[in-house]
């Protein structure tokens, strides 16, 4: 089975392939709207809703990126997964609630379109759409690239598609996504969620096992290796150190409420009560995925420290590295379509928030009302957006490795400190005011391209993002406070008593 | 009084403790450095000397930012909802929180001062206190949430009051 080790890999990737092209003309037939389109009708079950938020959570960066920092810095990013559990809490304690009585109440497509309801302002919901392009931009080219250079990486292990570029990958990787999101909507992207997060889950918890048993010493033997070469590396902060740690928490804790593509969700389940599963469920699949996170980049660096495997050429190949040095060949497969559901299931949706900023929020923010045939629209820019992403993403990869990199460092951050004051604190408390809300939004922006753009470097390692959202959630609270004391339309004010 | 205020008093000190960080004397080592024998990793420098200047006020942001996290919890759940048991909930978790975040800190002050380690369930105790404890302190929110529901987020009779909205839509939707 050994021999067929590439093969076999490939035959579980096109399997999974399939699936989502068969759930995406299964979709086709469910979707008859725009409210179909970008939010399912209303009418998820909470497992679906569950698998979809957890799923779209965690993105490539999770299963390639994530053990690749901890093979890169130790433990440090230890901090960025274990808080996941309070951003859950930050969420569902915040936002599921209120979220969806509002997308009712307001027939709400998108989550400017909720911002605009708060508050009563086209401003607010141009802004919130802007930053939401911007970010999904970045985001999305970030994501196709990855999903690309994974796929030419499994083809090119095979005999017949060894000389494969990257260009094709990008391309076909581009059209399957494209599919499945453009003739299934959102339907097809919960639904094709659903199995991308069990595959998710399974691959965590398999690897987990599989990493436990690479030393006679278990994961015990394998910390005491790092720990024994740079007792830094696995003690609680990592290389990284105390105040990049805290940082992340800050960020990651509070920012993953802030993540449109996440609460998005939120607004489509067919019944509130429906979040005292959803939560669990949501919580409980996120975790299991992301052991693979921690396991797989402490036994790589243990491995390597050990003399046990050639130092990688690149953090990022940890995770590729330990599935052909320690998992069975099926395992591998499992594990390489779960790395491509994570990032599919986080790439469509940003695809379908991304369609809704630029076909619904940013026209009824200039002009008063969306585009005429909403739906046709929608599928048409859901091509554009992806063909433009995936441009950046070549252009980046060729011609200028910074672009991307910008882009989607810009994304998590910026989602979190305009997204949190906004609507996270916006949505709880009836004081905030437009004019907070549209302060906030553009210091998110301004503070997180400015550090990115200029060579702006903050002292004893704090992170741009953080200060960026420390920022955004004081500027909204005084702004506010400073400002006239809203009036709420009736509707409005009685959800945000209940 | 709304729970927005103290939000904004602990916002403030995040601000103080930021600045006291900020404005610390570089420390005499740098954070970590390229790992001397493997490309591509790094490694961590001196433990002791990195966290010197700036051990209190980072303590005191993480608790800062813990004490945060709760008060923001109290602001999702409706003012009327805010009674004792719901307050002892927190509290309890805030507790938790706190009492996590001191052990993982303490637990490296403790190493980095004596080198002794105690490894649980495959981790050296402060680093398992990250992984599990952070965790585990997330599931308390999430617990209270779960049996709590019906007493402070979403209770019966918000559910009637929000069917009565929707009945009361235009178009009846």
């Amino acid at each position: 089975m050994e021999a067929l080790r590439s093969e076999i890999i490939l035959g579980f990737v096109a399997a999974y392939l399939v699936f989502c092209v068969a759930v995406g003309l299964w979709a086709m037939r469910r979707t008859h709207s725009a409210g179909d389109f970008f939010v399912a009708g209303r009418s998820l079950g909470p497992f679906v809703v569950a698998m979809a938020i957890f799923s779209s959570t965690l993105s490539g960066f999770g299963f390639v990126g994530g053990p690749g920092l901890v093979y890169a810095t130790g433990v440090s990013s230890l901090w960025m997964v274990a808080v996941s559990a309070i951003g859950y809490g930050v969420g569902f304690w915040l936002v599921a609630k209120r979220i969806r009585m509002v997308t009712e109440i307001r027939r709400c497509l998108s989550l400017p379109d909720v911002v605009a309801a708060r508050y009563n302002s086209e401003g607010a919901r141009f802004l919130t759409a802007l930053t939401i392009l911007l970010g999904v931009m970045g985001y999305l080219a970030t994501q196709i690239l990855a999903l690309a250079l994974v796929m030419q990486s499994i083809l090119q292990g095979t005999e017949v598609f060894a000389g494969v570029s990257l260009v094709s990958c990008v391309l076909f990787a581009t059209a399957i996504l494209v599919f499945y999101s453009v003739t299934g909507g959102i339907i097809a992207s919960v639904y094709t969620d659903l199995v991308q997060g069990a595959v998710m889950i399974v691959a965590g918890l398999l690897i987990v096992i599989v990493a436990a048993n690479v030393f006679d010493g278990g994961i015990e033997q394998a910390s005491a290796i790092v720990l024994a070469d740079n007792s830094e590396a696995m003690m609680p902060f990592g290389t990284a150190g105390i105040i990049a740690c805290l940082s992340w928490f800050f960020i990651f804790g509070f920012g993953l409420a802030g993540q449109p593509h996440l609460i998005t969700k939120m607004m489509m389940n067919k019944r509130i009560s429906d979040n005292r599963t959803i939560y669990p469920m949501s919580v409980f699949g996120y975790i299991m995925a992301a052991l693979l996170w921690v396991s797989v980049g402490i036994v790589m660096r243990a491995v390597v420290l050990d003399g046990g495997h050639d130092p990688l050429g690149a953090p990022d190949a940890a995770a590729p590295a330990f599935l052909s040095a320690f998992a069975h060949p099926l395992l591998a497969g499992v594990v390489f379509a779960a790395l491509l559901a994570a990032i599919m299931s986080t790439s469509d949706a940003f695809l379908n928030i991304g369609t809704a900023a630029v076909i619904h929020d940013i026209p009824i923010a200039i002009r008063g009302r969306s585009l005429d045939r909403e739906l046709l629209w929608a599928r048409v820019f859901t091509i554009v957006i992806a063909a433009v992403a995936a441009g950046f993403a070549l252009f980046s990869f060729y011609q200028n490795e910074r672009l991307v990199a910008i882009l989607g460092a810009f994304g998590w951050s910026t989602f979190a400190a305009a997204i949190v004051p906004v609507v996270v604190i916006g949505l709880n408390w009836k004081r905030g005011t437009a004019r907070g809300a549209v302060v906030a939004v553009l210091a998110s922006l301004l503070i997180n391209f400015g550090i990115e753009i200029l060579p702006i470097s903050l002292p004893k390692d704090i992170n741009g993002g953080f200060l960026a959202m420390l920022t955004s959630i004081t500027l909204f609270i005084c702004v506010s406070l400073l400002d006239k004391r809203p009036k709420h339309a009736p509707e409005m004010a009685r959800i945000m008593e209940i | 009084m709304s729970v927005v205020i103290p939000i904004l008093l602990v916002l403030a000190l995040l601000w103080v403790l930021l600045a006291v960080v900020a404005v610390q004397p570089e420390p005499s080592v740098p954070n970590s450095l390229p790992h001397p024998d493997i490309d591509g990793m790094m490694a961590g420098s001196d433990g002791l000397a990195r966290l010197a200047e700036i051990d209190l006020p980072a303590f005191s942001l993480q608790a800062a930012t813990l004490i945060l996290v709760v008060l923001m919890i109290a602001l999702g759940v409706s003012r009327r909802y805010r009674t004792l048991p719901f307050w002892l909930g927190l509290a309890a978790t805030a507790i938790l929180f706190l009492f996590v975040w001191s052990r993982i800190f303490l637990g490296h002050q403790h190493f980095l001062s004596t080198g002794e380690v105690h490894y649980v369930l495959g981790f050296p105790a402060p680093t398992a206190w990250v992984g599990y404890g952070i965790w585990a302190s997330g599931l308390a929110l999430l617990l209270l949430y779960v049996l709590g529901f019906r007493k402070f987020i979403y209770t019966h009779e918000d559910e009637a009051e929000f069917e009565r909205l929707v009945q009361e839509l235009p178009d009846g939707e």
